[in-house]
């Protein structure tokens, strides 16, 4: 029920205008989190679920041999591209329209896709894009220039929606222009590295111009067919039936310009409890689980079921025990009440040195991430930075005790060390409802921190309640974690001044830092990796960058993540991970696997499938259990009543 | 004889009187075989809460210090095997079973009080007055239970989880004891002595004080102990959804763990089945305490006994 996966904060959406929507699209999530909730007693009394009425009334059972079925923990927050923020939106965002470049499979560079090929003039300052011809929207109409040129028009209008949502890496972006119908060119005042990232999958999506401009309040536009029209898009699927909370299903595009999908439907289904979606797994009411928990994962690989395939990869979720190193606004004000000790680059260090990673990945995660350091994911291996050996600060609890003594702490009366200024080092640590290892995790780094005389009082609150605490800096360190993407611009922005909190008048309004960063160092190299080229060059600085958040110790970065899926082999065959390396097979950077899965057909004369009888086993099994247990409490009854019955 | 030595006397009087009446109410209660296997399972459980330290090593509650493999089956070392962390279940048991009860008996006090105030006042009062109180307890009545305490839940965010859980259940179980003493002090307020009372002068405040709370006192008593039982549920309940103290060993809190991290689908089943079964145990024996309390104090049914 709560094992929900993390609402990742995406690079994609790093503004701050963004972040009143970001609040809601939380709240959202947890009205949904309570919903789950009420979901859960039903299932634990045999009653069947909401989550088990969802699949059934989706047209999840008995689905034709052809419509590929889905099951999703996190339901999609929004099908409008400008707004959503959850990844399963923007897996959605990618069936429906199309983008200037992909990822590509094999290691999520860039591709073309719209753009068939590209070129940048010799000062890097002006990108022209040629587009491919023929690309038809869904009502028919030729899809040219000018839907690319509106489409990047409006991201590029400041604290505009569509800004907040996309417009990080155009900040030095002058203007787009639309010579002819098959070319599209950006200029920008200064180079710009992570301007071609920006328009991949995932990136600025390509809308019909004819749609969105009699669109007026872009911000709440449902984009679902809700207003009796239907969505119109160029890609490879196009939504039919969209039911919040419940499932969202996709038509193939027949006459999709890469060739049309080999399957007839793509549905997507909510569920609430995990236990629920993989029981419909085994049953074959969904044919993939695309996010699993690693317990989860590890029940069906115990089981072994020949029909169920099971994935399990490198993914680009980085986990962290955030500290709050001294929150302040954009001008510096103070704002929060963090402990000043976290302020002290030792104590963060220190606290790092505490805390056993590998053990937390082996009893919490059951071995499936890899200890992390550096704070990329291995799997942006262009932009991967570990520290050397020597550098890495790795489980030494006496390490620990040593730099807090030199710190300045000395050990209180109660074990708990107490600082010069009189107050003792004990920080507020938030896990979050919605990710049950979270709390699990905050158990263990509480009984470690309380080894080096640092209390931890563990709080668990809801994300969405999270995210107001950190933006008012209410918090001294939480477990939470980032989705980076291929280009490095999103994770470093995410540490810079200008992402710190804004105030105005008395309401403050978080911004995308959550632990108040702000380096001159830092910022500097940030701005040079903006504009510099030449990629072994930029290697160098990102590099540089990734090695001053490191060295002090912004985050105790705690593991990569991996992705964990399961599906029915029997059903579908053809998947596409990304990279090709055992990634993941959905919610990928352009819409390979979607595109190219089949239906299984069996070999002729294959074994008739056991699950029927073995159902019947269980139904007979339960009947049975039922009869000795209610006969045993009818016969109980009646010895304890007998005296009342004469 | 001056006035103080009347009260004194009437006051020693009825002081004897209520101990007669308890010696005559536990002379029952002794031959009331139900109700005596429901105690003696009621101050084993209470003995367990209290002597917890003695009969499990705190330091089986600790994670980075757990004595055994993830997910144990039971066995003479685990004797009810350990979960994820390898942490022993019996222990979680053990320590919870103080959370579940002080929860349970917490929240029941607050919902007695609410409870037998309203109803005495409802039943009391007539009129606008009582109908008001009455309305009150039909309203909470209806509400199904789960939703509002989830709504509150979600409302009291801001205090230690334990406390919001208690105040919870105390302010969403009380309705059924309203209603029950509401019908017995309407039977109370018909009876002449009441009506005498009122001829003389008494006010208010002496009817019920003197006359109406005393006399439905015994029914509130027999209410608690159903009351507790049902508590302890919705203690369970509220911490299974996740809406307990998480890092505090209870019942619910174990259960919810075991769910949240798949313990049926990983063969757990010593995960789920014994706190479990601790529930339904006390509860049960909560339940033949209130039952037996009944028949002694309710004559009809002594009469069909």
């Amino acid at each position: 029920m709560s094992s929900t996966p993390p609402a990742p904060r995406s690079w994609l959406t790093n503004q701050s205008v963004k972040n009143l929507r970001v609040r809601m699209a939380l709240v959202a999530a947890v009205a949904l989190t309570a919903l789950g909730g009420v979901a859960a007693p039903a299932a634990a009394d045999g009653t069947p679920s909401p989550g088990t009425a969802v699949s059934a009334s989706a047209p999840a059972q008995s689905h034709a041999k052809d419509a590929f079925v889905m099951g999703i923990k996190a339901d999609i927050d929004s099908l409008n591209p400008y707004v959503g923020l959850l990844v399963p939106a923007f897996d959605a965002y990618a069936l429906m329209y199309d983008y200037l470049t992909d990822g590509s499979p094999q290691d999520m560079s860039p591709v073309p896709s719209l753009a068939e090929k590209w070129e940048t003039s010799a000062d890097g300052l002006t990108w022209t894009f040629h587009l491919r011809k023929g690309v038809k929207w869904s009502d028919g109409k030729d899809l040219t220039s000018a839907d690319v040129k509106f489409s990047y028009e409006r991201v590029l209008v400041p604290d505009s929606t569509e800004n907040g949502q996309y417009g990080s890496s155009f900040s030095n972006v002058t203007k787009v222009e639309a010579p002819d119908a098959d070319t599209f060119v950006i200029h920008t005042s200064e180079p710009n590295a992570s301007l071609l990232a920006a328009t991949m999958a995932g990136g600025v999506p390509v809308v019909p111009k004819h749609i969105w401009e009699n669109i007026k309040d872009v911000g709440s536009y449902a984009n679902d067919g809700s207003d009796g029209k239907p969505v119109v898009g160029s890609g490879p699927f196009q939504l039919v039936e969209a039911k919040k909370g419940q499932y969202y299903r996709f038509k193939a595009n027949p006459g999709y310009w890469n060739g049309a999908p080999h399957i007839s439907e793509l549905t997507m289904v909510f569920f609430q409890n995990e236990e629920t979606m993989v029981q419909a797994l085994e049953k074959g009411e969904i044919d993939f689980i695309s996010a699993l928990t690693a317990k989860a994962f590890n029940a069906l690989k115990t089981k072994s079921d020949p029909t169920i395939t099971l994935n399990q990869g490198p993914s680009q979720y980085v986990y962290e025990l955030g500290l709050n190193t001294g929150a302040a606004t954009v001008d510096n004000t103070p704002i929060g009440d963090g402990h000043p000790a976290l302020k002290n680059v030792k104590v963060r260090q220190a606290i790092e040195y505490a805390i056993d990673k590998q053990t937390l990945v082996d009893k919490t995660l059951l071995g499936t991430a890899k200890v992390a350091y550096g704070e990329n994911s291995p799997l942006n291996s262009a932009w991967y930075w570990d520290p050397p050996a020597a550098m890495k600060r790795t489980f030494a609890p006496d390490k620990a005790k040593q730099l807090l003594d030199e710190a300045g702490y000395k050990a209180g009366a109660d074990g708990v060390r107490v600082g010069p200024d009189g107050k003792p080092l004990t920080f507020r640590l938030f896990a979050r409802s919605e990710a049950t290892e979270s709390q699990d995790q905050a158990r263990y780094i509480q009984e470690w921190l309380k080894e080096i005389g640092i209390k931890a009082d563990v709080q668990v609150v809801s994300n969405d309640a999270l995210t107001d605490l950190i933006g008012k800096g209410k918090f001294d360190m939480f477990l939470w974690d980032w989705w980076w993407g291929p280009d490095p611009e999103g994770l470093l922005s995410v540490f810079t001044c200008s992402q710190r909190s804004t105030m105005d008048g008395d309401a403050i309004s978080g911004g995308w830092s959550d632990s108040f960063y702000c380096n001159p160092e830092f910022e500097n190299l940030y701005k040079q990796h903006v504009v510099e080229m030449d990629p072994a060059k930029r290697k160098v600085i990102v590099d540089k960058a990734l090695e001053n958040l490191y060295v002090n110790a912004v985050y105790a970065t705690l593991y990569y993540d991996q992705t964990l899926q399961a599906y029915r082999n029997d059903r579908f065959t053809g998947f596409v991970p990304q990279p090709a390396s055992g990634g993941s097979m959905v919610a990928q950077i352009g819409t390979w696997s979607y595109r190219a899965i089949k239906p299984y057909t069996a070999p002729a004369a294959a074994p008739e499938d056991s699950g029927g009888s073995r159902t019947v086993l269980i139904i007979a099994g339960a009947v049975v259990l039922l009869l000795v247990v209610g006969g045993a409490v009818f016969a109980m009854r009646r010895r304890s009543t007998a005296d009342e019955r004469e | 004889m001056t006035t103080t030595t009347v009260d004194v006397t009437r006051g020693s009087v009825a002081w004897a009187r209520r101990r007669a009446a308890l010696a005559g109410f536990w002379r029952q209660y002794r031959r009331d075989r139900e109700g005596l296997t429901g105690l003696i399972l009621l101050v084993l459980i209470a003995a367990v809460a209290v002597a917890a330290p003695l009969l499990a090593a705190e330091t089986g509650l600790s994670v980075t210090h757990a004595p055994g493999r993830p997910i144990e089956p039971p066995s003479g070392t685990f004797w009810m095997g350990t979960d994820f962390n390898g942490r022993p279940i019996m222990t979680l048991i053990i320590w919870g079973s103080r959370i579940s009860l002080i929860v349970g008996f917490a929240a029941t006090v607050i919902s007695m009080v609410i409870g037998t105030l309203v109803g005495v006042l409802a039943g009391h009062f007539t009129g606008w007055r009582g109908g008001v109180f009455n309305k009150l307890t039909d309203w909470f009545l209806v509400i199904p239970f789960l939703p509002l305490a989830i709504a509150l839940a979600q409302l009291f965010h801001g205090l230690p989880k334990l406390l919001a859980v208690i105040i919870v259940i105390g302010i969403t179980s009380w309705s059924g004891t309203a209603r029950l003493v509401r019908a017995q002090a309407l039977t109370v307020e018909a009876r002449p002595y009441l009506e005498r009372a009122k001829a003389l002068g008494a006010g208010h405040w002496h009817q019920v004080s003197h006359h109406v709370l005393p006399n439905v006192m015994p029914l509130v008593l027999a209410n608690t102990t159903l009351t507790v039982s049902i508590s302890i549920l919705a203690e369970t309940t509220l911490s299974f959804l996740g809406l307990g103290d998480p890092l505090h060993a209870s019942w619910g809190t174990v259960l919810h763990d075991a769910y949240a991290q798949a313990a049926i689908s990983n063969g757990a089943w010593w995960w789920v089945i014994f706190p479990g079964l601790s529930v339904v145990v006390v509860v049960r024996a909560f339940n033949m305490c209130g039952r037996a309390t009944e028949r002694i104090l309710d004559p009809r049914l002594r009469e069909r006994a």
